[in-house]
């Protein structure tokens, strides 16, 4: 795959009623992946942001248009821990009640 | 209290007689007539109504003169016997629909870090109780939930449950909770979607109802906040200004059988549960079905369950906020109207409540009825006006007397009743001022001369609006009873009404006002001026409203002196006490909230936990062809109910998630996962 291919789409996505992407497939692959970590608050420092622009590179070289964004997020998934902060419970244990019709 | 009613009940029969007396002689032939005899009739509810009004003002304002009311349930116990009661645990329910999420969120969080301050916390629990239908509006719903409790370190303490159906209205939803949770708690706070209570006020109530163990319900009354258009700060200054001595002329009146008002307000629930449960209505038409304003129904419940029911003006930093334009008070109220008009069915068909919720109901029924009976007197009044310039005149009207009677109009004697009714409609508001002046407050309304003016500005508006909210309240009534489709919606707590809507809105009222000024015109000069004082408003309805719905203009106003009240002259107390808290998830988000719950993993995550397993049959066939089309062609080819019915299962929303990130650059899904200014620093970064 030419890793300057562009994938902007514009056409097909104001079709579809969406915002054109018109960036190269490399700088997509680069936004996602680190949208990817943020909204998982991954901390970058610039150590990261090396790591991460090694891991996109290889993913570029080494899949197809199709299966390069899986292999990036599976690659990021097992490269970095990231742990949500844990959710609370929505609801209580149920603690069932009737109500009295006088 | 029996001689505190028979007082009040004596004072307003008598001076019903009286003006009803001083009317008989008005008329033409002195009521001796069929017509004749149904406006007396008419005039003296309509002015027993007011009169009513008149002297619970007076009340109250003598029960503040002396220092409060000595009956009340404060005065059962000292400060101290309070601060002493042992706490219990307590539910903070918050029913929502279709809300303004950070408003009605943002106000529980600021009660819940309110209470906090007051070292309580430990005591409370909150509930958000969601029966909102629309996913844009549930997903922020749940989005603020988490980031709540996040950001409050709220986690078991504030919940979250939205209801799959809603039914039986908002009444539904609180049974709802008792039903599932109820057990775990010994009181509940009832709050609405704007409501905002201080912790102290919580923690004091909650300290009431532990020493008086006969007391099912309490109520506060709420202060209205927050009003920022012309309307909703005349009703903001007229609630804050006015409300201390009708609150008090009614609780005093009221004692242990007041009224419960649906929000801001606490419940012993064992006792609710066990007594307060609503059954369908098995009548007809209107009177079939759930019953829709449910807090009276309730309240009456709990005096027949042998509970008391206590309305407390001194429970103070309790708020609420107005509707910001005449239209959103009208379309409420015409809810309000069927619901309590319903409530004649149980009026007259329940068994063993008590005379004073009887005639609670009867109150609530007239402050719509009202409105057509009044109707009815201008109709009625028109027919005399016109029978007596059209038609031949009859000298006996009564065929056994042999004397004439020549009948006269004097509508300078109608003068003199016109000052009574209006000294009724109006001494009370000077009487409130003269509170504010000699309870030291007024100087929190912005001194006297703001006071004054912007009383004088209040009776301006209200007489305005008054022959409008007539008009709507009688076609509330009518569609009421012959129980039309109404809908239910929000109250609208922010948007100005645009010119338009507002004609559309008021033109048939307008319409008619014209035709029958004109109509008096042609029939007598002197008639047609006694119609303008409901006519000019009618026909100006259009742009009182619309420039009552203003902002800008409420603004302006403000700024010369008009309609200030406390809360706004201690914003700084109030924000101290009720700290402004905005769920940060809630700033907007490319692509909506469905789009949002897919992609954000914390949302997703939120979403997965709120939502249902489907392990396999034809539910769980469908959600899979569903959610493969939503990731080929992206949220926006998804209906309401489809993104509904993927929202609510929890292996759909795991899979749209994973899959999204993972789907490739043409993907109808790609707008929303990159942001560009990301990559070119993490490029520039690394160079």
């Amino acid at each position: 795959m030419n890793a300057n291919q562009d994938v902007t789409g514009a056409a097909s996505d104001e079709r579809r009623g969406h915002h054109p992407v018109s960036l190269e497939i490399s700088e997509y692959a680069l936004s996602v992946a680190i949208s990817y970590l943020k909204s998982r608050r991954v901390d970058f420092n610039l150590e990261l942001r090396q790591q991460v622009l090694g891991i996109v590179a290889r993913s570029l070289e080494a899949a197809s248009s199709a299966e390069m964004m899986a292999l990036l997020i599976d690659e990021l998934d097992s490269r970095f821990s990231h742990q949500l902060p844990p959710a609370a419970e929505p609801t209580p244990p149920l603690n069932r009640g009737s109500i009295g019709y006088d | 209290m029996a001689l505190r009613r028979l007082v009040l009940t004596s004072l307003v029969v008598i001076q019903t007689v009286f003006a009803a007396v001083l009317l008989k002689n008005l008329l033409p032939y002195r009521g001796d007539d069929g017509l004749e005899i149904a406006i007396i009739v008419v005039f003296a509810i309509l002015f027993c109504w007011i009169s009513i009004g008149f002297w619970l003002g007076v009340f109250g304002f003598l029960l503040r003169l002396r220092g409060g009311d000595p009956h009340s349930l404060m005065g059962s116990s000292t400060e101290g016997q309070r601060s002493q009661a042992a706490f219990a645990k307590t539910a903070v329910l918050m029913p929502i629909y279709n809300e303004p999420v950070d408003r009605s969120l943002g106000g529980l969080a600021a009660v819940y870090k309110s209470i906090e301050s007051t070292g309580a916390l430990e005591y409370f629990d909150f509930y958000i109780l969601s029966d909102s239908r629309d996913p844009e509006v549930w997903l922020a719903e749940q989005a603020a939930w988490y980031d709540l409790t996040q950001s409050l370190n709220a986690g078991g303490k504030l919940f979250y449950r939205r209801r799959p159906l809603n039914q039986n209205y908002k009444s539904g939803n609180v049974a709802d909770f008792f039903r599932r949770w109820g057990k775990n708690y010994r009181y509940a706070v009832v709050l609405d979607a704007d409501s905002l209570m201080a912790g102290e006020t919580l923690t004091k109530m909650v300290q009431l109802m532990q020493l008086n163990p006969r007391v099912g319900i309490l109520q506060t009354a709420p202060s209205l906040i927050n009003a920022r258009s012309v309307f909703a700060r005349a009703q903001q200054f007229a609630n804050r200004l006015y409300g201390p001595i009708f609150t008090s002329g009614l609780a005093g009146l009221q004692l242990g059988e007041a009224v419960f008002w649906g929000h801001n307000a606490i419940i012993r629930v064992d006792a609710f549960m066990q007594h307060c449960g609503l059954k369908k209505l098995r009548g007809f038409g209107l009177f079939k079905g759930p019953i829709t304003s449910h807090d009276f129904v309730e309240a009456a419940y709990m005096g027949r369950a042998g509970y008391e029911v206590w309305l407390e003006p001194e429970l103070t930093h309790s708020y609420e906020e107005s509707p910001p334009s005449l239209v959103d008070e009208l379309t409420r109220d015409k809810r309000w109207a069927k619901g309590n008009l319903q409530h004649i069915w149980i009026m007259l068909g329940a068994r063993r409540l008590k005379l004073a919720h009887r005639l609670a109901f009867l109150n609530g029924i007239m402050s719509y009825v009202t409105s057509p009976i009044w109707f009815s007197f201008l109709v009625l009044t028109t027919i005399a006006a016109a029978r007596l310039y059209l038609l031949p005149i009859d000298y006996f009207p009564d065929a056994y007397s042999p004397y004439p009677l020549w009948p006269r109009w004097e509508p300078d004697q109608a003068v003199w009743l016109l000052a009574l009714i209006a000294g009724l409609l109006f001494a009370p508001k000077l009487l409130a001022l003269l509170d504010a002046i000699l309870q030291g407050e007024v100087k929190r309304f912005g001194g006297l001369r703001s006071a004054f003016k912007s009383v004088l500005g209040e009776i301006i508006l209200s007489v305005l609006l008054a022959p409008v909210r007539m008009l709507s309240h009688t076609r509330s009534v009518i569609e009421g009873l012959f129980n039309l489709k109404l809908s239910w919606a929000g109250q609208n707590r922010s948007d100005e009404l645009r010119w338009r809507d507002a004609i559309v809105h008021q033109a048939p009222g307008s319409l008619l006002a014209i035709a029958w000024a004109a109509f008096a015109y042609w029939l007598d000069t002197a008639f047609f001026w006694w119609s303008l004082p409901v006519a000019i408003p009618l026909i100006l309805a259009a742009p009182t409203s619309v420039l009552s719905s203003q902002v800008r203009l409420g603004g302006i106003l403000h700024r010369h002196g008009f309609f200030h009240t406390p809360e706004e002259a201690d914003r700084e107390e109030l924000e101290r006490i009720l700290p402004k808290v905005t769920p940060s998830k809630l700033r907007p988000v490319r692509g909506g909230r469905f789009v949002q719950a897919v992609i954000d993993p914390e949302i997703n995550h939120v979403h997965r936990l709120l939502g249902h397993h489907h392990r396999g049959g034809i539910k769980a066939t469908v959600l899979a062809t569903l959610r493969r089309r939503c990731l080929l062609h992206g949220a926006g080819a998804m209906t309401r109910s489809e993104v509904t019915s993927l929202l609510q299962d929890r292996e759909s929303m795991l899979w749209l998630h994973e899959q999204v990130w993972r789907s490739s650059p043409d993907s109808a899904w790609s707008p929303y996962l990159v942001h560009r200014s990301d990559a070119r620093g993490t490029l520039s970064a690394s160079q």
